[in-house]
């Protein structure tokens, strides 16, 4: 009898356990010890198909180098949700239009914090000595206390105002318009330096 | 005139608006898709009329097949705001069987796999300050009347990401007339054409993103997805 009674106290224990944790019930309380792991698509208030607007909208555009990327910042707004943001130093190498600065941070929505990693599907998050041609808008909301000397931007468009420059090729983000894509994707940096230097003339 | 000509001219106005329409859809994403056809949300914007709105626009265009209620047992959608950079007003993130859950790589009762083409749950975040910004500036031009207008059109977008449907990627200045027909365009593109919910083409692009999907069936229903100790918790090969 205690035999059979152990049998049903252990499948009773058991069988909860058992049913899948298929679905987020509510009041569900993230663990941060447990990975997780998440695309994300964005969207923009304005999609840019050409330069001129691109340049006219954007604050600062420079040719800059990434010299640090820091871990992301939570900036979620509600217990039930997250918001990565990470911030990045970059070392400005030529202006095409804004202020003459040295050092810039811009702040990308995505990035890693413990477990949680937030990634981009439409655009790469920048990463230490990449080189880049970056169309700016400052952005004081998402200026971080770690680095108050330093100015904050968001690139323009979301992801249309970060071209990369790899093995002296322009490359765009994945959800660039088709028209910036065709003009510059793939193509030597010197198309878009003339564009700029035509336009900040 | 030649009669030719006539034809291939009076085919050419028949088929330019269909072109363009069929243009002017947005493509589906390669996403997970929801096995519930009944998804539970949870709102922690306080916008709950434009999110209804948006939702109900949304089971309209899709015929039902997905209702949305209100959270009772589970989080399948979390609206939420956010501070986002500039530029970005809304953002869709979808969590799917991969994460955190021992569901993973199992099969539930009606035989699909839970793995990452499966939906555990969506996070529907939107950034309320830039959401007013582009308030005050479609409203000063004419566009817009109301801020639940800019609310349920962006809400709109986001869920047409949770269904499974892409950006349409055009800018307003290619937008002929105001011919897109669909709620996937930029925020620029969906105040100035006044598209808040979602339209006819958006339920068509859900349709063949969902082509050959099982939703829950009565028998799904009654038996517990992953119960990973039952029959069908066998794992996906």
């Amino acid at each position: 009898m205690y035999k059979a009674m152990n049998w049903v106290v252990l499948v009773l224990i058991i069988t909860p356990l058992s049913q899948g944790q298929q679905r987020r019930e509510a009041g569900h309380v993230d663990d941060p010890s447990v990975s997780d792991v998440a695309h994300f698509t964005v969207t923009v208030a304005r999609e840019y198909d050409s330069i001129p607007p691109l340049y006219s909208d954007s604050d600062l555009v420079v040719q800059a180098t990434v010299s640090t990327v820091f871990p992301a910042r939570d900036l979620s707004l509600s217990n039930r949700s997250h918001t990565l943001v990470t911030d990045i130093l970059l070392n400005v190498k030529r202006t095409f239009k804004g202020p003459t600065l040295t050092e810039l941070a811009v702040v990308q929505l995505g990035g890693t914090l413990g477990k949680m990693q937030r990634i981009p599907d439409q655009f790469r998050m920048m990463q230490n000595g990449e080189q880049y041609v970056l169309f700016l808008k400052q952005d004081p909301r998402m200026q971080s206390v770690a680095l108050a000397g330093t100015v904050t931007y968001s690139v323009t468009g979301g992801y249309a105002g970060i071209f990369q420059l790899v093995n002296n090729t322009l490359q765009l983000s994945p959800a660039a318009h088709i028209n910036l894509r065709d003009r510059y994707q793939g193509k030597l940096p010197d198309v878009l330096l003339a564009d700029l230097g035509n336009l900040s003339h | 005139m030649n009669r030719g000509l006539i034809h291939l001219l009076t085919l050419t106005i028949l088929l330019a608006p269909a072109a363009l329409n069929a243009q002017q859809c947005a493509n589906y994403l390669q996403w997970p898709r929801w096995v519930w056809s009944t998804l539970q949300w949870v709102d922690d914007t306080g916008e709950a009329t434009d999110l209804g709105d948006a939702m109900y626009g949304w089971q309209e265009q899709i015929d039902n097949a997905i209702l949305f209620e209100p959270s009772q047992d589970f989080e399948d959608i979390i609206f939420s705001y956010a501070t986002l950079p500039t530029g970005i007003v809304g953002n869709t993130i979808p969590h799917t069987q991969m994460d955190n859950t021992p569901c993973y790589q199992k099969t539930d009762y009606c035989g699909i796999c839970m793995n990452a083409a499966v939906f555990y749950y969506a996070e529907l975040q939107f950034d309320a300050v830039q959401l007013s910004n582009q308030y005050d500036t479609y409203h000063a031009e004419g566009y817009v009347q109301t801020f639940d207008q800019v609310m349920t059109s962006v809400a709109s977008h986001e869920l047409g990401h949770a269904m499974r449907e892409g950006d349409l990627g055009l800018a307003f200045s290619q937008i002929q007339n105001c011919s897109a027909t669909s709620v996937m365009g930029s925020l620029d593109v969906d105040l100035r054409c006044q598209l808040y919910l979602a339209q006819v083409c958006d339920g068509g692009t859900f349709a063949s993103a969902y082509t050959g999907w099982v939703y829950d069936t009565p028998i799904c229903l009654a038996n517990p997805y992953c119960d990973i100790g039952g029959e069908s918790g066998q794992s996906c090969t």
